[in-house]
């Protein structure tokens, strides 16, 4: 039996209008405990208004917004404080090091635990920084900086916003791995937006895809990998030959028979060759063969383009 | 909220800013007891003479009408001082009080502030606190400046109980007033959210209120009394008043004490409803 996790965020038909411009219109989400939700939008589709309108810097103009179940006033402001985020960037006093930075925000914020600043600066591998001010730092260094500030205390929800962004791919490799570390060992629930749709596609659990400020779907890691699995498609004469062939001649199980003649085949991509080799030695006419499937880019792309038409 | 005040005094301890200005205010009260001192030498009284003779202009001061005027001594400046030289604080200090106040917007770091704190209303109070320890701080130290300097170029005599107990009422007489033009900018930058721009509408709304009062008040017979609402002109007579003069300075505390409610009310409100977005 599938135990239902506890609901961490619950946006129901959440709106955002500016004088002549709707950010957000209608867009319901919900994150349960534990999930690391992708949150993906091209520029301007209303990935930072959202994520906004979670941290309490904007009020939505309709909607409802929870935070661990809690909707009223009280409740939202208590749920912020079990939250740690950085939206719109990390933003930090350019003339403090970075564990003045931190320092300060944990005085701010009543830490009592002065040693977790040097946690969240070793999780992020900043600890060596020394007298560096920030406006010192790289692009990837401030991003990492902005992630130990959110994760300093310990929040049970983490919000992320394009936090991959300046980042080199050892960064990234990085970054990666310490999202993964705070979900698994530290059982954070992580909201992460990104344009940066194949770094996403390695961490997240459930995805949520926004567009001209309406979330138009929502799919799961599981329905992703579904959706967008490479195989080869094979379009023959006879598919019920070509099957048995398949199963007989190269022992393939893995492969979905289609109407129209056309074949799936999950396996052998690497070697497309063969499989045309052994249709076309028992007499089976192969009009076409090519490798198919898709990314979190395409699946996204399809997505966008359905909701347009 | 305390909280809130404790991190940005630790934020001005940390940062050079404060140090900066204080420099700068201590080479200030360095060149002006040294401008001072040299008027005092026998040589720039011999010289002065010569082109006072040459020139002979009955409407400046002679040579020796301006020397009563000058300190004899440590306390002498130290009332000068207060009296005359209150209103740079408006131009030189309370800038770079908004400036800190502002640091907030200038930074994006008001986004970590809010989406932590959500008592809009907590913060908003916390940060004009902060704000007024910080001009506190920098009132006590530019009076014992000018004491240590002060004494270093004029000597120490002259520090007497009423000099020392009238500079203390001399800044907490001071501090309404600068404390409305404080919660005035804290308001405009609610509005604004921009340092740059509150700073500058500061000044620029300073000189010309000035000017809106001075302006009658000189010309027009009757309309003196619009002086009192003039920031430097009120900060003078509070440093006169401080010192046993006979001023009267009901008005200015009053006006700044509405000034004070009026813009902390109206910035707050907006504070709490304001969207920090900036797009």
């Amino acid at each position: 039996m599938r135990i239902l996790k506890e609901i961490i965020l619950q946006c129901k038909g959440i709106t955002k209008q500016y004088s002549n411009t709707r950010a957000l219109e209608q867009v319901d989400m919900q994150i349960r405990q534990g999930e690391i939700y992708g949150f993906i939008g091209e520029n301007g589709a209303g990935k930072t208004t959202l994520l906004r309108v979670i941290a309490g810097l904007i009020s939505p103009t309709e909607g409802k917004l929870s935070l661990f179940g809690k909707d009223d006033e009280q409740g939202l402001a208590n749920g912020r404080k079990r939250m740690g985020c950085i939206v719109e960037g990390p933003a930090f006093y350019p003339s403090l090091t970075a564990y003045d930075n931190l320092e300060y925000y944990r005085i701010q914020r009543g830490y009592p635990d002065k040693d977790c600043i040097n946690k969240a600066l070793k999780l992020v591998n900043l600890e060596n920084t020394g007298k560096k001010k920030f406006k010192q730092f790289s692009l990837g260094m401030k991003q990492r900086l902005g992630v130990a500030l959110a994760i300093m205390g310990n929040p049970d929800f983490l919000i992320l916003d394009e936090p991959i962004n300046g980042l080199d791919p050892g960064g990234i490799v990085e970054f990666r791995g310490i999202l993964k570390s705070l979900s698994k060992e530290h059982g954070m629930t992580i909201l992460v937006s990104s344009h940066i749709l194949s770094e996403l596609e390695q961490v997240a659990d459930r995805y949520g895809i926004i567009h001209q400020g309406r979330l138009v779907k929502e799919f799961t890691q599981k329905e992703l990998e579904l959706n967008t699995r490479r195989y080869l498609s094979v379009k023959v004469e006879d598919a019920a030959a070509a099957a048995a062939v398949l199963e007989q001649e190269m022992g393939i199980t893995q492969y979905e028979v289609l109407p129209g003649n056309e074949l799936r085949v999950y396996s052998h991509l690497d070697n497309p060759a063969e499989v045309t080799f052994q249709l076309t030695s028992n007499q089976i006419r192969v009009m076409f063969i090519r490798e198919m499937g898709g990314t979190l880019e395409s699946y996204f792309l399809s997505a966008v383009a359905q909701k347009e038409k | 909220m305390l909280n809130i005040i404790r991190s940005d005094l630790f934020k001005i301890y940390k940062g050079k800013a404060f140090y900066g200005v204080m420099l700068g205010l201590l080479g200030c009260i360095i060149l002006i007891a040294g401008i001072f001192k040299i008027i005092q030498t026998p040589a720039f009284r011999t010289s002065m003479s010569v082109h006072e003779e040459m020139f002979n202009e009955d409407d400046i001061l002679s040579v020796e009408e301006a020397q009563q005027y000058m300190p004899s001594n440590g306390g002498e400046f130290l009332v000068l001082m207060n009296q005359e030289l209150g209103s740079s604080f408006l131009f030189f200090l309370l800038p770079f009080v908004i400036a800190v106040l502002g640091a907030d917007y200038s930074s994006g770091a008001y986004r970590n502030l809010l989406s932590y704190h959500s008592g809009r209303g907590g913060i908003y109070a916390a940060k004009m606190l902060t704000s007024i320890i910080l001009t506190v701080l920098m009132l006590v130290c530019t009076s014992v400046i000018n004491i240590i300097i002060g004494g270093i170029v004029f000597g120490f005599g002259g520090f007497t109980g009423i000099v020392l107990l009238g500079t203390v009422k001399n800044i907490i007489l001071m501090l309404p007033i600068l404390i409305s033009l404080i919660g005035t900018a804290h308001c405009v930058l609610a509005f604004t959210k921009k340092t740059s721009t509150t700073i500058a509408f500061y000044l620029v709304g300073l000189t010309v209120w000035s000017l809106i009062l001075q302006i009658p008040a000189l010309l027009i017979p009757g309309m003196e009394w619009l002086l009192q609402l003039d920031f430097s002109s009120s900060i003078k007579m509070v440093g006169q008043y401080a010192m046993n003069a006979d001023v009267k300075i009901m008005v200015p505390m009053i006006f700044s004490f509405l000034l004070i409610a009026g813009t902390y009310v109206f910035g707050m409100i907006k504070y709490k409803t304001t969207d920090f977005d900036f797009s």
